[in-house]
């Protein structure tokens, strides 16, 4: 079921990547809507499966992954069905991405003004006109001064200033959807929140959509509308950030808030979550959250838990019931 | 700037120095090569030895070396009784032909299959490559030499791979095969570096952006990815280069051209001093002016190296 004002449709996703030890099934058939304008956050610990999702939206694969099942709509269109020319059109002028680690994401032998331009002309963009544009966009994303900025080198730039960079170029073409994968992870705190500071500014500006990869459950506080909880490929939990924080439904969700620190807390633990999470590589048949789960039971291990609405803005699947 | 150009200079003098004890290591008495076995008395052996200076001590030999090339004079030949650069100036264009040429072989056929096998990696298609690489790094250059010319006999009995020449095309077909035997190795080495280097940025995060941007592939490729992984495959180009000068004098002798190698082996085997250090001082040269060539293009190519 696909609104209107969906952007993007993701549904019974399904990517398996190959390993050295065998098939990883990394992504287990999740849904996920991201509407017109929201920042829609994705959180949940490493190897969840957050990144190759967000991968898969553009389809940016490596040959060890590979898609074995489901559908993303974008706009409606039916992205799998795209040839790989089509697809190519889409990156960067419809939907663009900022990564993890913005010291290695650009070219280390080209000036950043050349990797913002080349972006541009690489889209039908003059020379000139992209020359200024590249300012301009230096310019909005706080890169300053923006024309002697433009002539330096990725390594004498900081991660922040990079990471700047990094946006600049990725809304150079006006994209409808801005995915962001860990875009602060490698920043130090207040460079973090100046960058999702930024982020919520273009959202506001712009228009666009953001989704946000992001294992911390703070970041998802502060800026995302909506967020969708992922564990061990499947998505347990999703809705309105407020009504989730104020009721989480699934045990998972809820040991996740509960470890985030807080002020006031020194001198106590923690919160931690016991267990690790399972070996992908096997199948799961029940609940995957069960080995870790305090409310567990029996049933738990036999059947995946039926999704359960309780609220046109929150959904999760467990099965305790309210 | 100035303290690379001081390298240098510290370089050469250093390799002037170890050239000049080397080649009065060789047990063969010099005296007895101008000789040329006739008979003699201590009178014409005290007059050849005053003649060429071996009278001198060593220290003032080798002064006198030193500032005949400052002058631009390498000496006169013990065995010819001529200049050695008159000897050597013809056979200069010879082995700088074929090492130029392989050179040249070697990177438009090497860097191309290097990229290709990258891109096709853990395929039959890099297999294939890998083995016939394996093959040309595995044969020697005289043994490629001597069935490139059984094949070409064979096969294509008019292609010229001995006897004169006159115009340079003549020239560039004559010196055609001995050229290609050389590059063989060349190939299998360069060609080996660029598809692990290739591989190396093909995974780098930068080469992800670049896709997410919507580059088409042949930019991210070569704009992207081919200029990162060329400064590895330049480094193995500058010390392959000095392999090809000591394997272009084997070529040379198999396909029988009046190269520096076969003057050089002469030389040597006579102790004929002035010729052995000349043509050694000129390879020394010849192969700083190409690290000296190779470091500005690490420069051109790569930022952080200019600051440095």
């Amino acid at each position: 079921m696909t609104s209107a004002n969906d952007l993007i449709s993701i549904r019974n996703l399904q990517v398996s990547l190959m390993s050295a030890r065998g098939l990883v099934h990394a992504v287990r058939g999740i849904d996920l809507d991201v509407q017109r304008g929201e920042i829609h956050g994705v959180v949940g610990e490493s190897g969840c499966g957050k990144t190759v999702t967000a991968k898969s939206i553009m389809r940016l694969y490596d040959e060890n992954i590979m898609l074995s099942g489901g559908h993303i709509f974008f706009e409606g269109y039916d992205m799998f069905s795209l040839s790989e020319r089509e697809i190519q059109a889409l990156r960067g002028s419809e939907v663009s991405m900022i990564f993890q680690d913005p010291m290695t994401a650009l070219n280390p032998l080209y000036t950043i003004g050349y990797q913002l331009e080349e972006t541009l002309t690489n889209k039908g963009v003059k020379k000139m006109e992209a020359a200024a544009r590249a300012v301009k966009l230096l310019e909005d994303v706080g890169v300053n001064p923006p024309e002697s900025r433009k002539s330096q080198y990725p390594f004498e730039m900081s991660g922040g200033m990079l990471q700047r960079v990094m946006i600049a170029m990725a809304i150079s073409c006006n994209p409808k959807l801005l995915i962001a994968d860990e875009p602060t992870t490698s920043l130090d705190v207040t460079v973090q929140a100046q960058i999702l500071d930024l982020l919520t500014r273009l959202r506001d500006g712009r228009y666009m959509s953001i989704l946000m990869i992001t294992h911390n459950f703070g970041i998802v506080a502060e800026i995302c509308d909506r967020v969708s909880v992922m564990y061990a490929g499947g998505i347990v939990e999703s809705g309105d950030v407020r009504e989730i924080f104020r009721d989480p439904r699934h045990p998972y969700t809820s040991d996740l808030i509960k470890s985030i620190p807080r002020s006031g807390t020194r001198g106590t633990l923690l919160a931690t979550i016991p267990g690790t999470p399972p070996d992908l590589l096997r199948e799961i048949n029940g609940c995957a959250y069960a080995p870790r789960c305090r409310y567990a039971s029996g049933v738990c291990a036999e059947a995946p838990p039926p999704p359960r609405s309780i609220s046109e803005s929150h959904s999760y699947a467990c099965v305790r019931g309210t | 700037m100035a303290d690379r150009i001081l390298q240098y200079i510290v370089v050469l003098i250093a390799s002037s120095a170890v050239i000049f004890i080397l080649v009065r290591m060789n047990p063969a008495d010099p005296v007895a090569v101008i000789l040329g076995g006739r008979q003699t008395n201590p009178q014409t052996v005290a007059n050849i030895r005053r003649e060429f200076n071996l009278d001198k001590s060593y220290f003032e030999q080798y002064r006198a070396w030193i500032g005949g090339i400052l002058r631009g004079d390498f000496g006169v030949s013990f065995r010819y009784r001529r200049p050695v650069t008159a000897l050597v100036k013809d056979r200069v264009p010879v082995t700088a032909g074929i090492v130029i040429m392989s050179a040249v072989i070697s990177v438009l056929v090497a860097i191309p299959t290097g990229i290709f096998a990258a891109l096709k990696r853990n395929t039959w298609i890099d297999t294939g490559i890998s083995l016939i690489q394996l093959l040309l790094v595995a044969c020697p250059p005289f043994l490629t030499s001597i069935l490139m010319i059984w094949a070409i006999t064979a096969v294509a009995p008019t292609f010229p791979f001995v006897g004169s020449y006159d115009t340079f095309w003549q020239f560039l077909r004559r010196i055609f095969l001995p050229s290609l035997a050389l590059s063989f190795s060349m190939i299998a080495l360069t060609s080996r570096v660029t598809r692990s280097c290739m591989m190396d940025q093909l995974q780098a995060n930068y080469r992800t952006v670049a896709v997410s941007k919507g580059l088409p592939p042949s930019a991210v490729i070569f704009r992207h990815c081919l200029k990162n992984a060329i400064i590895p495959v330049i480094t193995v180009l500058g010390s392959q280069s000095g392999i090809l000068i000591v394997g272009s004098v084997l070529v040379e002798k198999v396909f029988s051209l009046a190269g520096l190698g076969s003057v050089l082996i002469d030389a040597i085997k006579a102790s004929d001093y002035p010729i052995v250090q000349g043509v050694t001082m000129l390879l020394v040269f010849v192969f700083m002016t190409i690290s000296a060539i190779l470091d500005i293009a690490y420069c051109v190519i790569d930022p952080r190296i200019r600051l440095t």
